[in-house]
């Protein structure tokens, strides 16, 4: 009988002590929200205004809209370019990745991706400076197009390998089978069936690199003139949000804010593309 | 017959056309890996010869006096990624048990998800920009009461915005390894009778221990390269911390705001040694942090 009554009180007392633990991790979950919140509601509450065709149109001066536009456009540029030069290069380097497992240099590349892709990316745009821009003396588009797609190719090598392996290897085989030669096979079975899945894998990095601002500020430099030629200074979102951020100029912030806005939603864009792509059928 | 051997060798210089190509991308990757560290090698060699062991015993970075002493950038590098993943990991354990053993709903779990998935495509240079317009004002009343000058910008501003940032994504790569614990050692725990505290406290965490560990390795990390968002927030001076409420400056952050006006070859050289040792420490990390999680989910 005692022994009961004591049973119970022991699982009262467990419950309650589980109870605490639910509300402290309750608590701390809504500690870590509550600045996101703070965050998405600034961005989206500043950057509306800045981004309407009333901003545009009337407190910005042509200069500062002059500005304003360039950064779009180097983002841009240097993005398409960077995505174009990223796809088929890592597609090669994934079949190589599937093809050829245990080769040397497959080895030699998985080190190097995994290299590249824990290195920050500061330290990227140090290297594209050292080789672009430090001999010819000149910011460039195309230095930041450069370190852009070292920043997004391990990412994307990695997940196109990934998309890869999961492919059947019967598929490929049957293919084999029929007499197909494996070049026709692989460019035939494998690239499109894994199509998607490295489309998804690209809109990933593509997201990631999107953001940089560190790399590209030892690369592309950023200016305030509309420029599209790849070998002067280009601007870029990044570059403007950081060089607009710190003016106590209410149109400045606010142009940064309008950055900020249109930079996170490219990459709930991109993200959401990518879960889309990935998950369709 | 011969034109079917044409045809053949035609094949056969296609299919070794195609092979070519792979292996041209497998080494132009790699090529680019190896100049990128025979460039930094080159690069930060005139300052490891001529500056030495003065990049550690002297305790002064001041490239108009030819000072060049790694300490006060370590040691705010440190500080500031220490003291935000000490912030950070807990919360991010406790984000992660959220979406995982408290809430059930698939639905919620998703939009949480989700919701971190989109927090991590913040960028970093957006933090910062919040941090500027929050932090920084807070900090600044904090500085008055204790008498100091109301700069804003300082250590803990940045430590606190990178203690944010880091949430997300470590939150994100502890969910994944508490996902590969087998469901059925949950319920099996459950149906003992264990209250949920009893299970994480006996299950997952024991089990999902070096995964966590991993998780933080790679938290700590991104975080000792974070860039912007400390650069714009932690004041840049570069002396050696005394008070987490002084400005002070990290090496990533130094790097980004000094390298462009570095002329001085031996300045120029001293910024490349700092980025290769910030380069060879995060690297190891991240390689050590994969490693971890691969060998992880390999036991799962």
């Amino acid at each position: 009988m005692v022994s009961k009554q004591k049973l119970g009180q022991s699982a009262i007392k467990r419950q309650r002590i589980s109870m605490m633990w639910t509300i402290i991790i309750i608590t701390l979950s809504a500690v870590a929200i509550f600045p996101i919140i703070s965050i998405l509601e600034l961005t989206i509450y500043n950057g509306i205004k800045a981004l309407t065709p009333h901003f545009v149109a009337s407190p910005l001066l042509a200069a500062e809209r002059e500005a304003f536009a360039t950064a779009f456009i180097g983002t841009a540029i240097m993005m398409t370019l960077a995505t174009i030069i990223t796809l088929p290069i890592s597609i090669l380097v994934g079949i190589l990745c599937v093809e050829h497992p245990n080769h040397w240099i497959v080895r030699m590349c998985r080190l190097s991706v995994d290299i590249l892709q824990g290195a920050p990316a500061i330290v990227i745009g140090i290297i594209v400076y050292c080789w672009m821009v430090f001999p010819t003396r000149q910011f460039s588009g195309l230095a930041g197009t450069l370190a852009l797609v070292i920043i997004m190719m391990p990412v994307s090598i990695r997940s196109t390998e990934e998309v890869l392996k999961k492919i059947p290897r019967s598929l490929i085989e049957s293919a084999l089978a029929l007499g197909v030669p494996n070049y026709r096979a692989i460019q035939k079975v494998m690239i499109p069936t894994a199509f998607r899945g490295i489309l998804s894998g690209t809109c990933i990095a593509a997201s990631r690199a999107s953001g940089e601002t560190a790399p590209l500020l030892l690369t592309a430099f950023g200016t305030p003139f509309i420029a599209v030629s790849l070998l002067k200074e280009m601007g870029a979102l990044p570059l403007m949000i950081y060089h607009y951020s710190a003016s106590h100029n209410d149109i400045w912030q606010a142009m940064a804010w309008g950055g900020a806005l249109a930079l996170i939603t490219v990459n709930v864009i991109l993200i959401s593309a990518s879960h889309w792509i990935g998950h369709e059928k | 017959m011969v034109s079917r051997l044409t045809k053949i060798d035609g094949i056969q210089a296609k299919e070794l056309a195609f092979k070519s190509a792979l292996f041209l991308a497998g080494i132009f990757v790699v090529s680019l890996m190896g100049a990128a560290i025979i460039t930094l090698g080159i690069g930060a060699w005139p300052a490891i010869t001529k500056i030495g062991t003065h990049f550690i015993t002297d305790k002064e970075w001041n490239p108009t006096l030819n000072q060049y002493s790694s300490l006060p950038l370590v040691c705010g590098t440190v500080l500031v990624a220490i003291g935000a993943l000490g912030i950070a990991l807990p919360v991010a354990i406790a984000v992660a048990l959220l979406t995982t053993v408290i809430i059930k709903n698939r639905k919620i779990q998703k939009i949480l998800n989700s919701g971190l998935d989109i927090l991590s495509a913040i960028p970093s240079v957006v933090f910062g920009l919040w941090g500027l317009t929050t932090i920084v004002p807070l900090i600044r009343h904090v500085q008055l009461y204790y008498d100091m000058p109301p700069y804003g910008v300082s250590m803990i501003s940045a430590l606190i915005t990178l203690a944010i940032m880091s949430i997300p994504f470590a939150a994100a790569l502890i969910r994944e390894v508490i996902k590969t614990i087998p469901n059925s050692l949950i319920d099996a725990t459950y149906a003992l009778g264990a209250t949920p505290y009893e299970m994480t406290k006996t299950v997952i965490l024991p089990y999902a221990k070096s995964g966590i560990i991993a998780g933080g390795i790679l938290a700590l990390g991104r975080a000792l390269g974070e860039t912007m968002a400390v650069s714009m927030l932690i004041g840049n001076v570069n002396h050696i911390p005394q008070n987490i409420l002084e400005q002070g400056n990290t090496i990533s952050s130094l790097l980004v705001t000094e390298f462009q006006d570095a002329i001085d070859p031996l300045y120029h050289s001293s910024l490349i040694v700092l980025a290769l040792v910030l380069f060879g420490v995060t690297t190891v990390m991240s390689i050590l942090g994969r490693r971890i999680i691969i060998w992880f989910q390999s036991k799962n």
